[in-house]
């Protein structure tokens, strides 16, 4: 008997009171698990050296000091640093955004012979991993030939410069372009085929059209693209040590930020807590201008994901 | 005029043909310099010998020579590969568990939602490797303050479950996935991104019906849910294949990239194509198992 009560009472408390207070204990440890480093990141990277080493300081520093940032800016060259990734970054992603989409949209729409070939191209262009192609892209980039200019100058070097991944981005390549390709043909696909019908009985010619009528009606998924292309190259370090290794961006600062630490610090051996105040303050420098941009559109960046829902 | 004529010539279809090749243009030219070309010489770096000299490139014909190096020769690589192999393939079964369960979860209503999915989509943001082990810093700060308490590391747990009997490799499994809960959690931003997406998806009616039918939520979410959603469970499945097989800390990449500034451009192309070759095996075979099942509005 006692048993029969308990599943009727039981089925209502855990849908009415026990689940939802499990499901907070859940998030919560997930969200903690998420927030953690981030808050040891700045608790660590504003103290002072004397606290450093003082155990009863656990998360609120008594000796608030800004001398970790100041050395890791001055080392990183942070304006310059900031700069350079910014024109890459930002740079890349817009190029991505629209060469992509022109891509993406001849893929979606424009039936032809050896189509599903060239598109299982593009999905290869997403499983083969950056560094298996890296090396004749970096021997491209040392020598590069511009078009007929080159018959007279010879090779220029574009290493260290952001032209690499302009060039890459304008020709719908580079970091993750295949996956964006794939984004924006499954939007296009499911876009309602009677717009541009509509448009061709109006006037307007295969590329008026693209102008005119479908990149207006996109812009949701192009911010999406846009976001992604943009985190995707500030964050890369592995095509950045190979085609940047040598020029100032804050994601080659990032790769070599703990030899940097140890180094200034004489040996990290010798005070390795001052060392990994250095490390924190460095890596909060660099992903800090990504959470600005982040705390600011990530409410459209969440909501066009679900909106557009990527793959239709 | 007479190019006014020539196009009147061209046959819809061909009109279509040449408009699509114009939209593609930008990428073809892209995906021959930047894709299919260096394709090709990574794969050729493999059987040739090759020095960097001013101006270029020189290879050398060699034959067999830099794999035999490579897989033959060499007493850890083999080795390293399986290991790698093995490790991502664990990650990404709880990469995939982990992501649908947190996004059932977000998908639900409750107090300071917008806040929680802001959190989740940190990972997102800061996705680098780098950071991930800049982040685990924590661990060396509190052994220099002798505090055993750190949030990464199950010690503690290990020593309770073997007092309690248990055998020692099971403890030693659980207690790494345990020590994995980080990395999981971090590597799954996108995923539980596009499963979100994936749920919000599902048409409400359904839900309606089937409650009106009198099946559970649990009922539901395998009869309902899963299925509509299973075509989002391939793409990530997909996704998370290659980014945990290729992620800055599985130990081939880190060889290869090893080789790579040591100039060893025969070894790190073999390393890498017979790594990739794997991979893109497993890959198909996951897409050709996984496409069976998959729901498909169009059918």
């Amino acid at each position: 008997m006692t048993g029969i009560r308990w599943k009727v009472v039981g089925k209502k408390a855990v849908q009415k009171g026990l689940w939802p207070l499990i499901r907070f204990f859940i998030l919560f440890g997930i969200c903690f698990l998420l927030v953690y480093p981030l808050l040891f990141m700045i608790s660590s990277a504003f103290r002072s050296q004397e606290d450093l080493w003082d155990p009863s300081v656990v998360w609120i520093t008594r000796h608030f000091s800004l001398e970790h940032f100041k050395a890791m800016m001055e080392f990183i060259d942070f304006p310059e640093a900031l700069r350079n990734s910014i024109l890459i970054s930002v740079g890349t992603a817009l190029l991505q955004t629209g060469s992509c989409a022109m891509v993406g949209y001849g893929f979606a729409r424009f039936r032809f012979k050896g189509r599903e070939g060239l598109f299982v191209l593009v999905l290869l262009t997403i499983i083969v991993p950056q560094q298996t192609i890296l090396n004749p892209i970096f021997m491209m980039f040392r020598f590069f030939h511009i078009p007929v200019v080159s018959l007279f100058t010879g090779s220029v070097n574009l290493l260290n410069t952001p032209f690499p991944y302009w060039i890459q981005g304008l020709l719908g390549s580079g970091i993750r372009a295949g996956l964006f390709i794939f984004i924006y043909r499954q939007f296009f696909r499911g876009m309602p085929q009677e717009l541009e019908e509509a448009a061709m009985i109006d006037g307007c010619n295969a590329y008026s059209t693209f102008l005119r009528i479908m990149l207006p009606s996109s812009v949701m998924i192009m911010v999406t693209v846009f976001m992604f292309s943009l985190v995707w190259h500030w964050n890369d370090t592995v095509t950045a040590g190979v085609l940047s290794a040598n020029s100032k961006t804050l994601a080659v600062a990032l790769t070599n930020l703990r030899e940097m630490a140890y180094y200034m610090t004489g040996g990290g051996d010798e005070n390795p807590m001052l060392t990994q105040a250095r490390v924190q303050a460095g890596a909060l420098l660099a992903i800090l201008p990504m959470l600005i941009v982040f705390a600011l559109g990530q409410k459209t960046f969440t909501e066009s994901v679900e909106r557009t829902g990527i793959v239709g | 005029m007479n190019k006014r004529q020539k196009r009147r010539g061209l046959s819809y279809a061909g009109r279509r043909t040449v408009n699509g090749l114009v939209f593609l243009s930008p990428w073809l030219i892209g995906v021959t310099a930047f894709f299919v070309y260096p394709f090709i010489s990574t794969f050729l770096y493999m059987f040739h010998d090759v020095t960097l000299e001013p101006g270029g490139m020189k290879m050398e014909f060699t034959g067999l020579k830099n794999l035999q190096e490579v897989f033959i020769n060499s007493p850890t690589n083999v080795r390293m590969i399986t290991e790698a192999l093995a490790s991502s393939f664990g990650t990404v079964i709880l990469i995939m568990l982990f992501s649908i369960f947190a996004a059932v979860l977000l998908n639900q209503k409750f107090h300071g939602r917008a806040v929680v999915r802001a959190i989740f989509a940190l990972p997102i943001i800061v996705s680098s490797g780098i950071l991930l082990s800049v982040f685990k810093e924590d661990l060396f700060v509190r052994s220099i303050q002798s505090d055993p308490s750190t949030i990464f590391q199950s010690t503690a747990l290990q020593d309770m479950l073997q007092s309690f009997g248990l055998d020692v490799t099971l403890v030693q499994s659980i207690s790494d996935m345990i020590n994995r809960i980080m990395d999981i959690v971090w590597q799954s931003g996108v995923q539980i991104l596009l499963f979100l997406a994936a749920l919000q998806s599902v048409p409400r009616v359904l839900y309606e019906v089937s409650s009106a039918e009198g099946a559970t939520t649990w009922q539901t979410f395998w009869k309902v849910t899963i299925p509509l959603i299973s075509p989002y469970i391939l793409l990530n499945g997909l996704y998370s294949i290659i980014d945990s097989f290729t992620f800055y800390d599985n130990p081939v990449m880190k060889e290869v990239m090893n080789q790579f500034n040591d100039m060893n451009y025969e070894v790190s192309s073999a390393l890498s194509m017979v790594y990739f070759a794997i991979v893109l095996v497993i890959t198909l075979a996951a897409a050709g198992l996984a496409s069976r099942h998959v729901y498909s509005a169009e059918k």
